[in-house]
């Protein structure tokens, strides 16, 4: 069985390489990869070729919910961008921060990790507050690579901050291990590391780096605090309502919690904005990001219907621990690259319970592999959040320029992941504090 | 020329256009008929009447939670026993058994209430990303019964949106969002909750309401999960289920140990059920090859046979924990160890109990099962009687 | 009617990414992607998955 799916596996990759060679887009060659891993399946009847459609219609429900945040987040941004609030509050920033640049930094890196952290998606960070903190970093000198840097490392900080941290939860609903004690697990490396990113890569000014307009653009006549900080309020509003009093708020959802916020900054607009047209442009915009969610959640049906998923998941579990340790700051990155959140699932579940059974401390390792998740989302084929953070950020240079620039971060995360990992049973202090 | 531009333009559109309308009615229908696809179940010989669990939580009704409840009420007055399966219907033991029991058993003393598709909607759904069938037929004397191989959890057509993170009713306890839609996280349940929790209220609902002595929940669980082939008890219900793993250990030679109900972790039905209730919950977990991760292609073959060559060399290296060989772990095995177990706690609990027995006749056994297949005690509906048949 | 909400965003999107799909003049590889996007939307405002 092994050779058949290390075929099919090829037929994949090789798939993919022909249609990249054909200059095809990174998300069609993808979808041409998932249709190759199909096609060798069904010569061994995984799938029935007949079952080839259904499978690839059912993995693109995969991240269907994603896909409809995605996009209200997005939306609801660009009106706020349109009606002139982003300018607005950069600029006022700025005026009341002025030259103290260590506590502007740290008040932005803040500003990031929040949404984040309260809805678990790194995503939600970039498109909410994104563009005015990647605006304000630029009018502090810092150049758009590492703009897009910094801001790609915190938000997937944010993503792994309590209290929402998916992947941790992901492992947690899948090992049978209570979702608790991360508060402070999570909570002191995610600040400590985030405090290190910003300091690092904003602290010192770069010369002659384009250092943003020069002159930030003047907001609309009539636009106002209040105006700018309803719509958020009103976002962050049913975010806490829910948390505050979970059974009497109805389950909004974020998609249309984003949608109303849309509406009440759409409403609150000093200018007039031309709705259509701007969805229309935010259709087009995100679908590179949307059609590679779709994509993805179809190579993860066939992968796993194939057996070529299972394959990859029983190589993980049969490298000796102590090889292990050294592949996986490179295994559990790629493995969010490639599958997004599916890599939690099928190597960090049986990972987990392995590691648990030999004596490790399972909240403590699942916090320190959370650490390690985020940065996957800037590897290619998805790269779902280093794109997103190129696009809030305005950098428009070499993809890999930009991986290059985080790379101090990169690897004290790395570091610090592991060392939780490894040393997960004298770390667990952290979970009682948080109990 | 521009016209030409323009003709072609409109061909590759309308060529594109039909690929999609292709792929969409390829992949949607058979993802449309496993959602409408009704099992049937014939009402056995002890079956004395068919509720729905709408009637306990009212706010169920005309919804996709709402399911039958079979109950089989004995001549003479007794102890009272629920069995749920299907709260997880991608772990079809559960189900099964639950149908052994509704076509099969006849009950002496004491009454039984039997839930088979405890999550309906669940059934009704598929796992996007993983790659299962959409039904499994399980071999018969005369043929061969379908059934649906559902989710872990509810349809999102049944329940929409979920949370960005699901608050569990009514501990506060942070749960994943998916958990919203899973009814083995829902409990105890709201009666205007989200559907899923009006689900778990219902069947709370029928545990207060008529005085249920015992709660027999069926899973099945990975091998490489430590909570599998056990039986998960609270404090409450752990001697029943230490006497039971005994006697089936002795008795019939198979390993089924337990393990005590985590009070930190809640919304599962062995925590809430005895924290909500008189009744004593039991939660099976029988191993299933078929959930594991590292796994050949997910087939219908390997879900019946649980014969999988990946799981056998982590086996080897002591990676699973349950003992796992060449013979697979059957879903005979499953469900006849899910029967025995069910069947000792019911006798150890009338034992214990002497003025509210269950005593019960015609289930099979787990040696049965082994020998003769599941299909040996599932009937053909073709030939049941007028109104025998109930379709779910 | 929260459930009522979301189909209405679905429909919405959906439509977006027709109506794109309609105009789009350039890119080719751009076609496909909305068709592959639009295809969950379709089958979840059909309420098929
Ligand atoms: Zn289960």
């Amino acid at each position: 069985m092994t050779t058949q799916i290390l075929i099919i596996l090829a037929v994949m990759i090789a798939a993919y390489v022909a249609a990249k060679t054909a200059k095809l887009s990174v998300e069609l060659s993808m979808f041409a990869s998932a249709l190759a891993c199909g096609v060798a399946g069904a010569f061994l009847k995984t799938p029935p070729i007949a079952d080839l459609g259904r499978h690839l219609v059912e993995g693109s429900f995969t991240y269907l919910d994603v896909i409809l945040v995605f996009f209200t987040a997005t939306l609801f941004m660009t009106i706020v961008n349109e009606s002139g609030g982003v300018v607005y509050v950069v600029r006022a920033t700025l005026r009341v921060f002025g030259k103290k640049r260590v506590l502007v930094l740290l008040v932005l890196m803040v500003i990031v990790l929040i949404p984040g952290a309260l809805t678990g998606a790194g995503s939600v960070s970039l498109l909410v507050v994104g563009a005015p903190v990647a605006m304000a970093l630029g009018r502090l000198g810092v150049s758009r690579k590492k703009v897009a840097a910094i801001l790609f490392i915190v938000a997937g900080l944010s993503a792994a901050a309590p209290p929402v941290n998916i992947w941790a939860m992901i492992l947690c609903a899948g090992t049978a291990i209570p979702y608790v004690g991360f508060e402070f697990t999570l909570g002191i490396p995610v600040l400590i590391l985030g405090a290190f990113t910003v300091l690092v890569l904003g602290l010192k000014k770069d010369p002659g780096a384009a250092a943003g307009p020069a002159e930030l653009p003047e907001p609309p006549k009539g636009m106002t605090w209040w105006r700018v900080l309803l719509p958020f309020a009103v976002f962050f509003g049913l975010v806490i309502a829910y948390r505050a009093w979970p059974f009497a708020t109805p389950i909004f959802g974020l998609s249309l919690e984003f949608a109303i916020a849309g509406a009440v900054a759409l409403l609150l607009s000093p200018k007039k904005i031309p709705f259509l047209t701007l969805a229309r442009d935010t259709a087009k915009r995100l679908l590179p990001l949307l059609a590679t969610m779709v994509v993805v959640g179809m190579l993860q049906q066939i992968m796993t219907v194939t057996g070529v998923r299972g394959l990859l998941s029983f190589a993980v579990i049969s490298t000796p621990l102590v090889l292990l340790f050294f592949l996986l700051p490179v295994i559990i990155p790629f493995s969010e690259g490639i599958l997004t959140y599916g890599g939690a699932a099928i190597i960090g579940i049986p990972l987990i319970w392995f590691l648990d059974s030999i004596g490790f401390h399972a909240t403590v390792v699942i916090a320190g592999l959370s650490l390690l998740w985020p940065l996957g989302d800037g590897l290619p084929p998805t790269a779902l959040i280093g794109r997103l953070s190129n696009m809030v950020s305005g950098y428009e240079g070499s993809y890999k320029e930009f991986l290059k620039a985080t790379w101090l971060p990169w690897l004290v995360i790395t570091a610090v992941g592991m060392a939780m990992i490894i040393f997960s049973s004298k770390l667990t202090f952290l979970v009682k504090w948080s109990m | 020329m521009k016209d030409d531009g323009m003709k072609r333009e409109f061909l590759l559109k309308a060529i594109l256009a039909g690929a999609f309308l292709g792929l969409v009615l390829w992949g949607g229908l058979p993802l449309f008929r496993h959602r409408h696809y009704d099992v049937p179940i014939i009402k056995g010989p002890g079956v004395t009447a068919v509720l729905r669990l709408s009637d306990f939580s009212p706010r169920l009704k005309g919804t996709a939670g709402d399911t039958y409840i079979f109950v089989l009420q004995g001549k003479e007055p007794g102890g009272k026993a629920l069995i749920m399966g299907n709260t997880h219907s991608n772990e079809p033991e559960g189900m099964l058994t639950a149908l052994v029991f509704i076509e099969n058993a006849v009950v002496e003393k004491g009454t039984i209430y039997v839930i088979p598709f405890f999550n309906n909607s669940g059934s009704r759904n598929t796992r996007p990303g993983d790659g299962y069938p959409l039904t499994f037929d399980v071999p018969t004397d005369w043929g061969s019964r379908r059934f649906r191989f559902g989710n872990r959890d509810a349809s999102p057509l049944d329940q929409w949106p979920d949370p960005d993170v699901y608050i569990h009713y009514p501990d506060r306890q942070l749960l994943s969002f998916l958990d919203v839609r899973n009814t083995n996280r829902t409990w105890p349940g709201r009666p205007d909750g989200p559907l899923m929790e009006r689900v778990t209220f219902g069947a709370m609902e029928l545990m207060r309401r008529d005085k249920i002595d015992v709660a027999v929940d069926i899973h099945g669980a990975e091998t490489m999960f430590p909570v599998t082939n056990c039986i998960v008890a609270p404090e409450k219900s752990v001697k029943i289920a230490t006497l039971a793993s005994l006697t089936v250990k002795a008795m019939e030679g198979f390993e089924n140990h337990v393990e005590p109900s985590p009070v930190g972790f809640r919304g599962l039905s062995h925590r809430e059920i005895g924290d909500y209730s008189a009744t004593m919950p039991f939660l099976l977990e029988a191993p299933i090859p078929f959930l594991d991760q590292p796994t050949g292609p997910k087939t219908t073959k390997f879900l019946l046979d649980g014969k999988d060559p990946f799981l056998l060399s982590l086996s080897k290296k002591k990676k699973l924990f349950v003992p796992y060989d060449e013979s697979g772990w059957s879903l005979e095995k499953r469900v006849g160890q899910n029967l025995s177990v069910t069947l000792e706690i019911f006798r150890q609990f009338s034992k214990k109990t002497p003025d509210r027995p269950i005593v019960l006749r015609g289930v099979p056994r787990y040696a049965d099962v082994v020998k003769n297949g599941v299909g040996r005690y599932l009937g053909d509906p073709a030939k049941a009687a007028a109104g025998g048949v109930v379709m779910n | 009617m929260i459930m009522i909400a979301y189909y209405v965003i679905t429909a919405f999107v959906l439509v977006l990414f027709g109506w794109n799909f309609v105009r789009e003049k350039k890119s080719r590889d751009d076609l496909v992607l909305y068709l592959l996007v639009m295809i969950p939307l379709l089958l979840r405002l059909l309420r098929v998955k």
